[in-house]
């Protein structure tokens, strides 16, 4: 049994008189400890199927099964304790609050978490030593991005989901940001998944799973993954 | 303005229709408070003055201590200045139901007026006279013995007066019948009256000394030759507007005029009395002294029943013990009777059985001689016979022979005539032959003689034969008699055996009949003890009716007496005969009316102030807002070539919109709600009939002024900030704000000590300052509202009791008016107050309303002048106090004490000089001290001062002051013993009254009676308004505040869910931050009460009060308590709208 397994689930918003399938019989399953990367270009649907694995949008038929319990079928609050304990996130806008400083909005985080890491280590392991005591608004979107990750990595998840992390930065903080990730998956063997529509990710992701008009059309598994640092685009 | 901009706008409105009416709201409840209670005053007294104007209310009452005749109602009528004069006059009785005395709501005597009335007078009638009724339901009496009664008694207590039903009174130790014709009414209409506006008719010398009901019936009802009361109408009063000074001025001055000129009017009417009451009162003592007899001679009467009664009921007992003995003897005997019987009868039975043996042996022996009987009866039969025939035989020989012999001697003597006769007989014997010669006689008589002999013979022969039968019959004759023995033998046993057959019968029966005889014995005796429980409760009941029945008589000789001694008083006083003036403060509730609505004035002032502020923040965050979310297109327009003007004007003209349609919707609701809510409100206490709302101009135009500078001021302040910016700048996204380091962080140990989510939460506070302030200042209105209110409540709902009471100022339980007055240094007057057990002090007072003036206060104060007997003892009937310390105040001559509020309303302290001015004659005195004191404005002087300062030789004391025992001074507590207290009380004002000296004692629990119930009321009614208007300011800016902080924090609060906060938590979040303004609110909002408080009730105030002015502990528990209940509330309608925040709004990108 994978960690992760998506059966046949559909997903539709009803707009007026208008339905609209945002994700149509969508089946792919993700092992425990790989990095996985979801590549679609806007409106493949790949977003859609992060909320609904995130606990965040629920789904019009099938059942996504994360390490062996059904999430489709969780109660809202056990899909809080869900999202509170074994997921991390990763916003393409970061999300920082921006009344906090970094070190706070880590600690924001690992408050929720019954088995969290030291926030001032994560940060110092995403780079940000110096910059701790520092709000969102005096750090560069790259160092807001770390930060980010540096808050999702901090409660120590299982899964890690991340939305277009390098959408909103240049290629040299992308591809930071991207060697934190990958460095994330293979030291702790947590879970991570990426969205995104630059297909040029894709050699460094164990499992690549590309979508099309809210179906899945092809995962690749990658027994060789790259490294990010030989990746270009 | 074009077109575009136009339909933009209205857009606008639509878009953020819930901003926009947030703002409707705050400015509708700042206007709508603020007209509402502006009007309340001017709305309340206009209403009652229409109603006062219609019924023609009287503007001056004058009463007297010797009523008024047609005379005086003439005089008083030439008198210039006088419109009209309408003698009236009533009675006070009690009511009964079923003969029993009905009890009035405070558990008193329920005492009921009965008011003559001219019934041709009513409203509409065209006539001129004073307090008309208006007939609202039912119709006018026609009958002497029916009335009407007010809409308001019908319509509060249906059970006594509802039309139809019948009210029964009795005078109170006194005949009502001498007054009226009769003692029960019949209730046939409601009528509006403008002589009770309030639920409080004052006071009574009846009953429990309260007034609980009145009715009015046809005037030709009354007895009387007199009248009570003269109302008195002043020309041109109508014109001015009632409670207003233009009015009092103008009635005071007819007032002053009639004082004037009442001596010799007054003692003309006395004049005229004395000649009539002495006759009348000669009259009554004989007529008492007949009813005393009577009554004696009843009592007699009764004594000797009750005595017999007594006797009976103690022989009674012995009586019963005999007969019962009796009794019970009679059945004893009876069943020893029966024991007897029961042998008796077995004796005889064996007595019996023996004889019925020998009978039935008898029996036997005589049926072997079956015939002897009838043989013997044969026989005898025969020898009967026989012997008959013998005797006859004998008989023959014997007349034979004697025949013979006569007819021998006629022979001898040969008469022939004696031998016919002779013959004659013989013939009967012997036959006689044919020859009657002498021969053939004598042959024949020898044949005869010889045939008697022959028969003789014969004769001899059956005489033996016959007794040889009768020898032989008698053998026979012992065995027939046995026979006959033997029959009666039979019958008799036959008898005895019947009579033991009836003996057993009865002795069968004896039992049951005994045991009968008991049963009824029991039966009786039964009876006889209930008959003789009967009459021993009979004889204890009796003692008791007797002692009612002698109570009841020596009562009718007491109110008889009382009647003499009234007229005997009344004939005393005669010489000190007065009038009594007032104005229409003799209407009960009246005044008290004007003051409410005076009152409720004052509290306008306090919400325009805060609420329009509170409007004018509302719409500067929500206009900040708009135009922040609208930048772009700002800044796009301002590219576009619109000039300033125009791009304001779409946010000039929302906020216009928004504050004209607040102020429409608010003037709508408040010109009528407030008035008409508070009038209702109002209107269990007092009777004018109905309310209508009015506009106000004047108010109408500040509040829209108000509102719309509050309103369109806050955006002209943030539009034109944003349009000094240049296009580009516009177009550029505001930079978000950045998060900063708040002060507190520079304080590392305090810093340190917060946990986490205290830190954030402290920080987000201080992000946004101007939400911040705002939330807070809401909060803080809300409390300070509430303060004020409860505030409020406290200051006029304690006044009384600070007053009036055991510790307070005027400890003193009444005072007593006299009818002369009492000289300094007469202490004989005094006796009277000599009450053991009743007065446990008393104080002679001279007492007098006068003017107050200073050359500074440029105008005169009504003020109460009291100067003591005596300045050392005052203190225990009047606490003479620091108004600041507390502290007893040094009563002495130096000058005048007078009242903080006097003080404060002239502008006096101690050793300035006031003018006082009493009729003609004016003083000016030095202040010596200023005393605490809360009602009207009391000024004290001792009298040596008053002698020195008014030129006078010797104070004329005209009242007393009372201090009751404590058995009479209950006020509250168990209601019983209150009564019992209230009743004891008006005794002692009857038997103060009856005296000569005494015109009427009144007590300060009436005058706190009086105005307790408006001034719970008034509390009521404020603290209501406050805490609406503090809930709905507290809900308008919260709720708005939360919505746009909620607004603007949407992605904060979904990043923070999809974190996984639960949602609680995430409410938390916020509300940490609310909590703290909430508790910051509160503490500013306590603080800002206070002097908020202070102000109003300063404003509040009017002339003759001095309401307390410092704040109950209570008061703050509320206010803190109601708040925390309004933004508890409002948070858990905001935990909805955080709830329902998606998730998904964490991944939209930043605008």
């Amino acid at each position: 049994m994978s960690f992760i397994e998506f059966e046949d689930v559909c997903k539709e918003y009803v707009m007026g008189e208008v339905v609209i399938r945002a994700v149509d019989r969508v089946d792919f399953t993700i092992e425990e400890g790989e990095f996985a990367v979801i590549v679609g270009s806007s409106g493949a649907g790949k977003t859609t199927v992060l909320n609904i694995l995130g606990g965040m949008d629920s789904v019009t038929s099938g059942a996504v099964r994360v390490d062996g319990s059904e999430i489709t079928d969780l109660s809202n609050r056990k899909l809080i304790e869900f999202r509170r304990n074994q997921v991390g996130f990763v916003f393409q806008f970061y999300n920082l609050i921006p009344n906090l400083t970094a070190l706070e909005n880590v600690e924001i985080a690992t408050q929720l978490s019954q088995d969290p890491l030291l926030p001032q280590d994560v940060l110092r392991s995403v780079g940000l030593e110096d910059r701790m005591d520092n709000f969102p608004a005096q750090l560069s979107g790259g160092e807001q991005q770390r930060v980010s990750i540096a808050r999702a990595l901090a409660k120590n998840p299982r899964l890690l989901l991340c939305d277009e992390p390098t959408g909103a930065l240049d290629y040299a903080t992308g591809k930071q940001i991207l060697q934190l990730l990958q460095d994330a998956c293979r030291e702790t063997g947590m879970t991570v998944i990426v969205i995104t529509h630059n297909q040029a990710i894709e050699p460094i992701a164990d499992r690549v799973i590309r979508m099309r008009s809210g179906g899945v059309y092809q995962v690749n598994c990658n027994p060789a993954p790259m490294d990010v640092a030989d990746i270009e685009w | 303005m074009t077109k575009a901009l136009l339909r933009d706008t209205l857009r606008a409105i639509r878009k953020t229709f819930s901003r926009f009416i947030s703002i409707v709201i705050i400015v509708a409840l700042g206007v709508g408070f603020y007209a509402g209670l502006k009007a309340v005053s001017p709305n309340m007294k206009g209403t009652a003055d229409a109603f006062y104007h219609q019924l023609h209310m009287a503007d001056i009452v004058l009463t007297s201590t010797v009523g008024f005749d047609l005379e005086d109602v003439r005089r008083v009528q030439e008198e210039s200045g006088v419109s009209y004069v309408t003698p009236s006059r009533y009675i006070d009785g009690l009511l009964y139901k079923d003969g029993v005395l009905e009890q009035s709501m405070s558990g008193t005597a329920y005492v009921l007026r009965i008011i003559g009335y001219d019934f041709n007078t009513l409203e509409g009638s065209g006539s001129d006279r004073l307090n008309q009724l208006t007939l609202v339901d039912g119709r006018r009496p026609y009958a002497p013995n029916e009335c009407v009664v007010s809409v308001y008694e019908s319509r509060n207590d249906p059970l006594h007066y509802t039309i139809g039903s019948v009210l029964t009174l009795q005078g109170d130790h006194e005949d009502l019948l001498d007054a009226v014709k009769f003692t029960e009414y019949t209730i046939v209409g409601t009528v509006y009256t403008p002589e009770f506006v309030s639920m409080e008719l004052g006071a009574s010398q009846a009953g429990g000394g309260e007034l609980s009901g009145y009715i009015y019936v046809p005037d030709d009802d009354f007895q009387w030759d007199y009248y009570t009361t003269l109302y008195v109408g002043v020309t041109g009063a109508g014109e001015s507007e009632a409670y207003t000074p233009e009015y009092e001025a103008k009635v005071r001055q007819v007032q002053e005029r009639l004082d004037q000129i009442s001596l010799p009017i007054v003692q003309a009417r006395a004049e005229r009395l004395r000649e009539t009451i002495g006759p009348q009162l000669e009259e009554g003592k004989a007529e008492l002294e007949v009813k005393r007899k009577e009554a004696e001679e009843k009592l007699a009467q009764a004594r000797e029943d009750l005595r017999k009664l007594k006797d009976g009921v103690a022989n009674g007992t012995p009586e019963y013990e005999r007969q019962k003995a009796e009794a019970e003897k009679k059945i004893e005997a009876a069943k020893k009777e029966l024991e007897q019987g029961r042998i008796d009868y077995d004796k005889n039975w064996k007595e019996y059985e023996a004889n019925l043996a020998k009978y039935n042996e008898g029996l036997a022996e005589a049926e072997k001689h079956p015939n002897a009987q009838a043989e013997y009866d044969e026989a005898k039969n025969k020898l009967d016979i026989a012997e008959s025939n013998l005797d006859a035989a004998k008989y023959m020989i014997v007349g034979a022979r004697s025949a013979l012999k006569v007819a021998n001697n006629a022979l001898t003597s040969e008469n022939e005539e004696r031998i016919k006769n002779a013959m004659d007989i013989l013939s009967a014997y012997v036959p006689i032959g044919e020859d009657h010669s002498l021969e053939g006689l004598r042959a024949q008589v020898a044949e005869g003689e010889a045939k008697l002999a022959e028969q003789e013979a014969a004769y001899e022969e059956g005489k033996k034969e016959m007794d040889a039968k009768k020898a032989e019959l008698a053998k026979v004759e012992p065995l027939i008699k046995q026979l006959e023995e033997l029959g009666k033998a039979g019958e008799q046993l036959q008898k005895a055996r019947d009579q033991l057959m009836a003996a057993k019968q009865k002795i069968d029966n004896g039992p049951a009949e005994i045991e009968a005889a008991e049963a009824r014995l029991a039966e009786e005796l039964q009876k006889a003890q209930k008959d003789m429980a009967y009459y021993q409760d009979l004889a204890s009941h009796a003692d008791e009716d007797y002692a009612k029945a002698e109570a009841d008589a020596k009562q009718q000789i007491a109110d008889a007496e009382r009647t003499i001694r009234r007229g005997e008083n009344l004939l005393l006083s005669l010489p000190n005969a007065q009038w009594l003036l007032s104005d229409r403060d003799e209407f009960a509730g009246y005044t008290n009316y004007g003051q409410t609505a005076d009152n409720m004035k004052s509290f306008a002032l306090v919400f325009p102030v805060l609420f329009f502020l509170i409007a004018a923040l509302v719409s500067l965050t929500t206009m900040t807002r708009m135009v922040e979310d609208e930048r772009m297109q700002l800044g796009v327009l301002k590219a576009a070539g619109y000039s300033a003007g125009a791009i304001a004007f779409k946010y000039l003209f929302y906020a216009f919109t928004a504050g004209f349609l607040g102020s429409v919707l608010g003037m709508a609701l408040g010109f009528t709600l407030i008035p008409i809510a508070i009038f209702q409100a109002y209107s269990i206490l007092y009777l004018i009939p109905s309310m209508t709302p009015a506009f106000y101009l004047g108010t109408a135009a500040t509040g829209l002024g108000a509102a719309i500078l509050s309103t369109v001021g806050a955006v002209v302040f943030s539009v034109l900030r944003s349009l000094r910016l240049r296009p580009a700048q516009l177009l550029r996204p505001k930079a978000p704000k950045a998060g900063k380091r708040v002060f507190l962080e520079r304080i590392p140990p305090l810093w340190a000590g917060l946990s986490f989510s205290n830190k954030v939460t402290v920080r987000n506070l201080l992000r946004n300052k101007k939400r911040f302030f705002m939330t807070f200042a809401g909060i803080m209105g809300c409390t300070a509202l509430l303060l004020t209110g409860f505030g409020i409540g406290n200051s006029i709902g304690t006044m009384l009791g600070k007053q009036f009471g055991a510790d307070s100022i005027m400890m003193f339980d009444g005072q007593a008016l006299l009818t002369a007055p009492i000289q300094r240094g007469n202490t004989d007057a005094m006796k009277v107050f000599d009450q053991p057990g009743r007065i446990a002090a008393s104080l002679p007072v001279y007492m007098k309303n006068m003017y107050a003036e200073t050359e500074a206060f440029g105008r005169q104060l009504k003020i109460t002048l009291a100067v003591p007997a005596n300045a050392q003892t005052v203190q225990d009937f009047v606490q003479l106090k620091d108004p600041k310390s507390g502290q007893a105040l040094k009563f002495d001559s130096r000058g005048i004490f007078i009242g903080a509020k006097t003080a404060e309303l002239m502008n006096l302290s101690v050793g300035d000089e006031i003018t006082i001015q009493a009729g003609s004659v004016r003083a000016k005195i030095p202040v010596a001290g200023i005393t605490q004191n809360y009602v009207y404005h009391y000024a004290y002087l001792a009298p040596e001062a008053y002698e020195h300062f008014f030129g006078v030789e010797a104070t004329q004391f005209n009242a007393v002051l009372i201090k009751l025992t404590p058995e009479l001074a209950v006020y509250d507590g168990a209601r019983d013993a209150v009564n019992a207290a209230k009743e004891a009380r008006t005794q002692l004002s009857r038997d103060l009254t009856d005296e000569a000296e005494v015109i009427a004692v009144v007590y300060n629990a009436s005058i706190i009676d009086k105005v307790g119930s408006m001034i719970d009321i008034m509390s009521s009614v404020i603290v209501s308004v406050f805490t609406i208007a503090a809930g709905a300011l507290a809900f308008v800016v919260l709720y708005n505040l939360n919505n746009i902080n909620i607004y603007e924090r949407i992605r904060e609060l979904a990043t923070i869910k999809v974190l996984g906060f639960y949602d609680l938590e995430a409410s938390m979040y916020i509300y940490r931050e609310n909590l703290i303004i909430t508790i910051l609110g509160i503490v500013c909002g306590l603080a800002l009460g206070i002097p908020i408080h202070g102000f109003v009730i300063r404003t509040a105030e009017i002339e003759s009060m001095m309401f307390v002015r410092t704040l109950a502990p209570m008061n703050y528990v509320w206010s803190a308590l109601i708040t925390v209940v309004f933004a508890v509330g409002i948070n858990a309608l905001m935990h909805k709208k955080i709830k329902d925040i998606s998730m998904v709004e964490s991944l939209k990108s930043v605008e």
